[in-house]
């Protein structure tokens, strides 16, 4: 039998196809089979392997405002029943958010050099989404296929919101340390 | 006179203004005779990915280590500042001279915060901290950047034909901008996002550049907010200023009405000045608006935009994904289609003549289309 290897801090899962990771059913973990997937899905395109280990060791997420867990993701060949096939990616910045709608400066990650915008009804955002739709906010746009394990393919435009890791004292306490280094090099103080 | 071609460097008596413009972004290359040039901010050239300027003063064979004297930027928003690092990097002999207002703790350190680049695309910011690990890899009397404030001489030819004033920031505007500098310091458990710049164009540079009796004035982003220390109004009012009227105007912060003052029209200007300006379209914004145009013209009739204004540019993609996009977004455009050039040559004591390039055009067409 197959087997995967899921990644979780400080401890691995080897497992077979279809079987849930260990900490998704531990019942303190209070995390959702689907936001692995979905972290996975709104990521995995975009970033490398490598990437993903950094956030793995940097980054963590809220749970429902109950505290913080560590992020966690599972090798990509985790999820084969399923699978998407992209046609077109972009990276989002939103510049604006009005009434029900928000415009955004897109990057495109298919043909890159290209640069639009748009304006998208938030409607188009999940729920569980909706409250990252802030200026500033970076989300990834996908089109393509959505092959299903019943054989069945259906076209998709995916909207995923990158939850960003928050910022830490010590990142802005050291930031004005550098600030005052830099200002005497270039002769500012 | 040279050529209208555009890769014919002027002659040594000859001075050139040349706006340029992508559609988003602005960048303005002067040339104040006898090689000394000067470029004031930078945008991307999107057919060849390369700051603008830098694309041109090479077309042009010129040496960029000894003939460019000065790199201004004249405010650190995203459309005035992509490539700046790269041109400050290319011309190692350039005084670089940025807003009196940027020399503020908060500032630098947002350049310190900022300064990943793990998010596609620039935020006006990062650029600023490429330009600062620019100037600290330089020589030892390169690394200084010079302050630009109101009444201020930034530059003067060994002959003294020909000089740089700075016009802007006023005393008034540099302390408003440290408190706004302070509140983009995020605080600790605040999610990360990018940083967008907020209206702050009342620290921009407005710069006064006179070859003898020809005057050019650049607008940069300045904007009107009828207070008398801040803005326009505080120039108009200067007695300390150069009093010499303009024949060049870089109308300020894309024609908006915002950046209006009919006394620098009136009084800071010759009659039908030859004006020039960069459109922007962003976060919805689409400058200038026909009623802008419509002002700008009753004050001249000699005015060019470097692009089209509020031509919807479509990029060409498969048609599975074009009718997801309609099905998704509205209003979706390309931004940045191609890069505009308004250029104005002139010999001493002649006539001034005006080329344009790419998709740069006269205003009054700018309506038309």
């Amino acid at each position: 039998m197959k087997t995967q290897t899921a990644i979780i801090i400080g401890e691995e899962q080897k497992m077979s196809f279809g079987e849930t990771p260990n900490f998704i059913r531990r019942p303190e973990s209070k995390i959702q089979e689907s936001q692995v997937l979905s972290y996975i899905t709104s990521n995995l395109p975009e970033d490398s392997l490598e990437t993903i280990a950094r956030r793995l060791r940097e980054e963590t997420i809220p749970l429902n405002g109950k505290g913080t867990s560590p992020r966690f993701a599972i090798s990509p060949s985790y999820f084969p029943v399923d699978r998407f096939v992209s046609l077109q990616k972009w990276e989002g910045v939103v510049m604006k958010v009005e009434n029900g709608y928000f415009i955004a400066r897109l990057h495109d990650l298919t043909s890159k050099g290209n640069e639009e915008e748009a304006e998208f009804s938030c409607e188009e955002i999940s729920e569980d989404e909706s409250e990252l739709i802030v200026q500033g906010a970076i989300f990834y746009w996908n089109i393509g296929y959505h092959d299903s394990h019943t054989g069945q393919r259906t076209r998709a435009s995916m909207i995923r919101f990158r939850r960003l890791p928050a910022w830490r004292q010590k990142e802005i306490d050291d930031s004005a340390l550098e600030a005052d280094k830099l200002m005497k090099s270039i002769g500012w103080k | 006179m040279a050529g209208n071609e555009i890769n014919i460097p002027p002659e040594p008596d000859e001075l050139e203004v040349s706006v340029f413009g992508p559609g988003y972004g602005e960048s303005i290359v002067l040339h104040l005779c006898d090689d000394n040039w000067v470029i004031v901010d930078s945008c991307i050239n999107p057919k060849v990915n390369e700051p603008a300027p830098l694309f041109y003063l090479n077309q042009l064979n010129i040496d960029l280590e000894q003939c460019v004297k000065q790199v201004i930027a004249t405010h650190w928003h995203d459309d005035h500042i992509r490539g700046l690092g790269k041109i400050v990097k290319a011309c190692p002999n350039a005084k670089f001279i940025c807003s009196g207002a940027l020399r503020n703790k908060y500032f630098t350190q947002l350049t310190i915060i900022y300064k990943d680049r793990t998010l596609l695309g620039s935020s006006g910011i990062d650029e600023f901290s490429e330009v600062f690990l620019a100037l600290q890899e330089r020589a030892e009397e390169w690394k200084n950047p010079t302050l630009a404030v109101a009444d201020r001489i930034l530059w003067k030819s060994s002959d003294s034909k020909s000089s740089i004033y700075a016009l802007s920031p006023s005393d008034a505007a540099i302390i408003a901008s440290e408190i706004e500098f302070e509140q983009f310091i995020p605080s600790a458990k605040q999610p990360k996002k990018r940083l967008l710049p907020a209206n702050l164009n009342h620290t921009a540079v407005v710069l006064l550049a006179m070859v003898q009796d020809f005057s050019i004035l650049l607008g940069s982003d300045l904007q009107e907010v009828g207070n008398p220390v801040m803005g326009w109004s505080v120039i108009v009012d200067s007695q300390l200023r150069p009093q010499e009227k303009a024949s060049f105007f870089k109308i300020p912060h894309h024609g908006s009405e915002n950046a209006h003052h009919g006394r620098v029209w009136e009084e800071m200007l010759m009659h039908q000045p030859i004006a020039a300006l960069t459109p922007f379209e962003n976060g919805g914004t689409c400058l200038p608006t026909k009623k802008d145009i419509e002002r700008i013209c009753l004050h001249t009739n000699i005015a060019y935009s470097t692009a089209p204004v509020g031509i919807k540019h479509k990029v060409k993609r498969d048609r599975t994904v074009e009718k997801t996009i309609l099905e998704t977004a509205r209003n979706i455009r390309k931004i940045n289609v191609s890069l505009g050039q308004v250029r104005l040559r002139m010999k001493i004591g002649q006539s001034p003549k005006v080329d344009i390039f790419g998709d740069a055009l006269s205003l009054q067409d700018t309506i038309l289309s």
